[in-house]
């Protein structure tokens, strides 16, 4: 009975959904991860010198006791350059599924229900699409000049088509439901048939793409910022360090290898939060997928 | 008596193109100019096979879709005329029931938010208004914060009809409301149905394919072919002496309770035309066993017949 189990978790009932996850072991592995690279990212400044701070004297330490993570080529320590790097992530995958999401949802559902919207709109998005988006990124950045913000919106606009294409296929299905002609004839008004009627049943697919969105932000972040195209060098984000690292990849391993392995863990987690989180909203889809 | 309805010459045709560069290769007439009036307080039954255009008869009055000729008076206010505001208000005075009890229902919202719709489209929901719609409708007020699949499909058709009754409306098309449903659960809907109209005075264009339901609750019995109209009857014309051979052999295909009463019967054979490629004359030709020549060159119009009893039929002679 997975579609009433899941159903009523939809309807919101705080137990049930707590008792869900004491199943879905998965979900519940992932969400506390997240919730440990968060308190991580909140508590970074606060525990750990500074990340930009060069002590030439301890340069290239390996991992040890005085320097968990070891030091890179200006003596500045990996753990504290690795554990900011997480905010800088956090942060760009955060802003850009919602950036993405915010503007994917209105261009979606202005295509779907209005036709005059419709071809423009998908046509402009074909075009979009057609670009690869780390291409389409780069460009953008030699144009707008390297800064957190234009990062963020670099990345933003080649996700952007996706997420419109998905909520407009997903409005399509949905206006032709009854309960939508149902809402109409009780003179409910576009506004409120969209917010209360069409949304709402859109949500789930959204939700999935929105955390793949995150984690592909993530690693276009540090493709960019490694081919130093993404954000400021002297911004200690994973992209950056591993470029840095690259120099030393012999003799100081650690120095690219530490901000890799936390950008593949954090991807991950992510991935399998969207992965256990398409599955809760579409039981369909679980049924196929496990058991 | 004053009509609550009136149809007059009502047409939707759907367009349909093909070819490299979207051509229109021709029209699908799915309703194909029908004129009728429903009595205030009446129920006027629309039947007909699957395909015929009843739902889109239904969808047309609502405005759900736009009609491409013809007029929709409700209260003697033309519907197909209006626009924005005035459509916003017409429309609370013709509601509507569906056939598929739970897709008609939004999964997301609870019991009273899905009755308290309307309500809040037209200025505000009294608690205790959706108390006595649950009551009314023979739902339990406990029942209200649950959602629709904790419902059974007889429930959730309450829930459709509580909605549709919540602004008053003079008219309810109840499109198919019973025939998704159990025969047991199909009764207490009908006999709800039928209360209702009782103590509010409500009209209803009731679309069905079932005869049987037909004749528990219609006043008057519309049968709709291909788009048109081919007779309209009060209910106990109809039974007792249908005209049209469609509407003969729709009544000869109702199963009888008594498997030894022998039936003389006259089963349709053939298929249905499509709506894109209509026969000339009537459309009915092509599966009538009275057809002559003057049914493949010329459409028989609605022509009365007797008292209140109008048939689409060259060969049925007006009642002296």
């Amino acid at each position: 009975m997975t579609i009433v189990r899941t159903e009523r978790i939809a309807a919101g009932r705080p137990s049930r959904l707590l008792a869900f996850l004491g199943r879905q072991k998965v979900i519940l592995f992932g969400l506390v991860v997240l919730v440990a690279m968060v308190g991580i990212a909140v508590l970074a400044p606060l525990l750990l010198p500074d990340p930009k701070a060069i002590n030439p004297i301890y340069r290239l330490r390996p991992p040890g006791a005085d320097f968990w993570f070891g030091t890179d080529h200006l003596g500045r320590s990996i753990l504290s350059r690795t554990l900011h790097g997480t905010r800088v992530s956090l942060a760009v995958g955060v802003l850009v599924a919602g950036l993405t999401t915010m503007l994917g949802v209105v261009i979606g559902l202005m295509s779907g229900f209005l036709r005059r919207m419709d071809g423009i709109a998908m046509r402009f998005m074909d075009a979009v699409m057609a670009i690869p988006g780390v291409l389409l990124a780069i460009a953008l950045m030699s144009l707008f000049g390297s800064s957190l913000v234009n990062v963020i919106i670099a990345i933003s606009i080649p996700e952007i088509p996706r997420m419109a294409r998905l909520v407009r296929s997903a409005v399509l299905s949905i206006r032709e439901q009854p309960y939508v002609d149902a809402a109409r004839t009780n003179g409910t008004r576009l506004p409120r048939l969209l917010r209360r009627h069409v949304l709402p049943n859109a949500m789930a697919p959204i939700l999935v793409q929105a955390t793949y969105v995150f984690a592909a932000a993530m690693i276009v972040e540090a493709v960019l910022s490694f081919l130093g195209a993404g954000t400021p060098p002297e911004v200690p984000s994973w992209g950056n360090m591993m470029a840095e690292g690259r120099q030393y990849l012999q003799r100081a391993p650690w120095i690219a290898a530490f901000p890799g392995v936390f950008l593949a863990f954090l991807v991950l987690t992510v991935n399998l939060v969207g992965d256990a989180l398409r599955d809760l909203l579409d039981p369909r889809l679980a049924a196929r997928g496990h058991k | 008596m004053t009509a609550v309805l009136e149809v007059d010459g009502l047409v939707k045709h759907y367009p349909f193109t093909g070819g490299w560069f979207g051509r229109a290769r021709g029209v699908v007439r799915a309703v194909d100019g029908i004129s009728f009036a429903v009595p205030r307080g009446e129920t006027l039954a629309l039947v007909g096979e699957s395909g015929c255009g009843k739902s889109t008869v239904a969808k047309l009055l609502l405005r759900l879709i736009e009609p491409t000729a013809g007029r929709v008076l409700l209260d003697g206010e033309d519907l197909t005329a209006l626009q924005g505001e005035e459509l916003h208000a017409a429309r609370r005075r013709i509601q509507m029931v569906f056939q598929d009890p739970f897709a008609s229902l939004n999964p997301r919202l609870t019991a009273a938010e899905i009755v308290a719709e309307p309500l809040v489209n037209y200025g505000g929901a009294d608690p205790r208004a959706i108390d006595e719609l649950f009551d009314r409708v023979g739902l339990a007020r406990h029942q209200r914060d649950r959602f629709p699949h904790q419902f059974s499909g007889g429930q959730r058709q309450r829930l459709g009809i509580a909605r549709a009754l919540a602004l008053r409306p003079s008219l309810v098309v109840a499109d198919e409301p019973v025939s998704a449903l159990d025969v047991s659960v199909q009764a207490q809907i009908l006999n709800l149905l039928a209360d209702l109209q009782r103590d509010f005075g409500l009209s209803y264009l009731f679309i069905s394919h079932d005869l049987g339901v037909v004749d528990y609750i219609a006043t008057t019995v519309a049968v709709m072919y291909l788009g048109v109209l081919v007779e309209i009857a009060p209910r106990e014309r109809f039974f007792a002496a249908a005209a049209h051979p469609y509407s003969r052999a729709l009544l000869d295909a109702v199963p009888a309770p008594d498997p030894r009463r022998r039936r003389k019967r006259a089963l349709l054979e053939g298929e249905v035309p499509s709506a894109s490629a209509l026969p000339s004359g009537c459309r009915f030709r092509g599966r009538c066993a009275f057809a002559t020549e003057i049914c493949a060159t010329t459409a028989p119009p609605l022509r009365q017949v007797a008292d209140r009893h109008l048939v689409a039929c060259h060969h049925v002679d007006q009642e002296s």
